[in-house]
């Protein structure tokens, strides 16, 4: 991990909120030739400079949260990950 | 945020002891709003009896008003960017000297990583600091007649990323009446990395019967080529040999228990 003191000091008032999970069970295999279907990188997600979705989602402590209650005063690393189960 | 029901995220919070918030969305709504479902369920994406709706993984930096101000996907689901990649690409400050430094008669170079640790599908930031003396310049990217700069990754198996080259400045000879890019002082050179399973990593992994290991320690050799000259001489081109160490273990293979996992419609 990086020095803690400088990680605060870069991370002063951003929430880094749902980071690296370890996800598992699915062997590595390349995907299925000529594999169709597939939403091109730049295309997954809105663009850098557009707004997100208002989006009101529980976390694991039964409390729902939205970008108000999870941002800090200098913003959110929000992640999306496949699966916490397998 | 996950696809995965809140009793899987907070038994998997616990395992870890995670304390930051674990979203939940089971039905994959808020995903779909992101548009982020990734659309492949086949066998080769997802286990058969896992219900569809995955998302992309991927990093978004929002402004609190909710701006997009940097996202961050990979192509392939073993593509991932790790959290520290992504905090030294927001605070490249961040990235810390590994054990091991080279240098030579003329540059000292500090190698850097942005993880130690990682699991394989993992991207990984690497990156040479380069420290001139006084006086001495090397040729950037671009230039012409001369030997720039350059990092080169023997990588075996191991997938190249994105590379990024600081931005130079223009040095003028007056003798020569020639401008040329330089870099001068101390300037660094960042290679993102995949930590993919190949042939020689998967016979590694083999020993091992899932779950949290202690991991395979991969050397990452790289060659810094550059040409350092001053304003008077050019020494003749060289090259630096690198070495960065990852320490790449196997994926967490253990799943949430039976009775809360969620299943696919039949």
């Amino acid at each position: 991990m990086p020095d803690l003191h400088l990680l605060n000091k870069s991370l002063r008032n951003i929430t880094l909120c749902l980071m690296f999970l370890v996800e598992g069970g699915l062997a590595i295999t390349a995907a299925p030739a000529g594999q169709t279907g597939a939403v091109p990188v730049a295309e997954r997600g809105p663009a850098v400079g557009q707004k997100i979705p208002v989006f009101a989602a529980r976390d694991q402590f039964g409390k729902e949260q939205t970008l108000a209650s999870l941002t800090g005063a200098d913003g959110l690393v929000l992640l999306f990950v496949r699966s916490a189960d397998w | 945020m996950t696809y995965d029901n809140p009793e899987i995220l907070k038994e998997f919070a616990q395992r870890f002891h995670i304390t930051y918030p674990l979203l939940a969305d089971p039905q994959s709504e808020v995903i779909g709003r992101f548009g982020l479902i990734d659309p492949d369920n086949s066998p080769a994406n997802l286990l058969e009896d896992s219900k569809t709706g995955l998302a992309y993984p991927g990093f978004f930096f929002v402004a609190p008003d909710g701006t997009i101000k940097e996202k961050y996907f990979g192509e392939k689901y073993y593509d991932r960017f790790t959290a520290n990649n992504v905090l030294v690409k927001l605070f490249p400050e961040l990235l810390e000297v590994s054990a091991t430094h080279a240098a030579d008669a003329h540059i000292r170079v500090d190698l850097k990583q942005s993880d130690r640790n990682a699991v394989i599908g993992s991207r990984v930031t690497l990156a040479a600091t380069v420290h001139l003396p006084e006086g001495v310049h090397v040729y950037a990217p671009g230039v012409k007649g001369y030997k720039p700069v350059q990092l080169t990754l023997q990588t075996e198996g191991l997938p190249l990323k994105d590379s990024f080259y600081p931005p130079s400045h223009p040095l003028t000879f007056g003798e020569l009446d020639e401008t040329v890019p330089v870099y001068t002082g101390a300037f660094e050179i960042r290679q993102d990395v995949l930590v993919v399973l190949d042939k020689n990593l998967r016979e590694e992994y083999m020993r091992f019967e899932g779950g949290r290991d202690s991991g395979t320690f991969v050397p990452i050799h790289g060659l810094l080529s550059y040409q350092a000259c001053t304003d008077k001489v050019c020494y003749p081109p060289a090259t630096l040999a690198l070495e960065w160490m990852v320490r790449v273990h196997q994926m967490d293979n253990e799943r949430s228990p039976e009775g809360i996992r969620d299943h696919r419609q039949k």
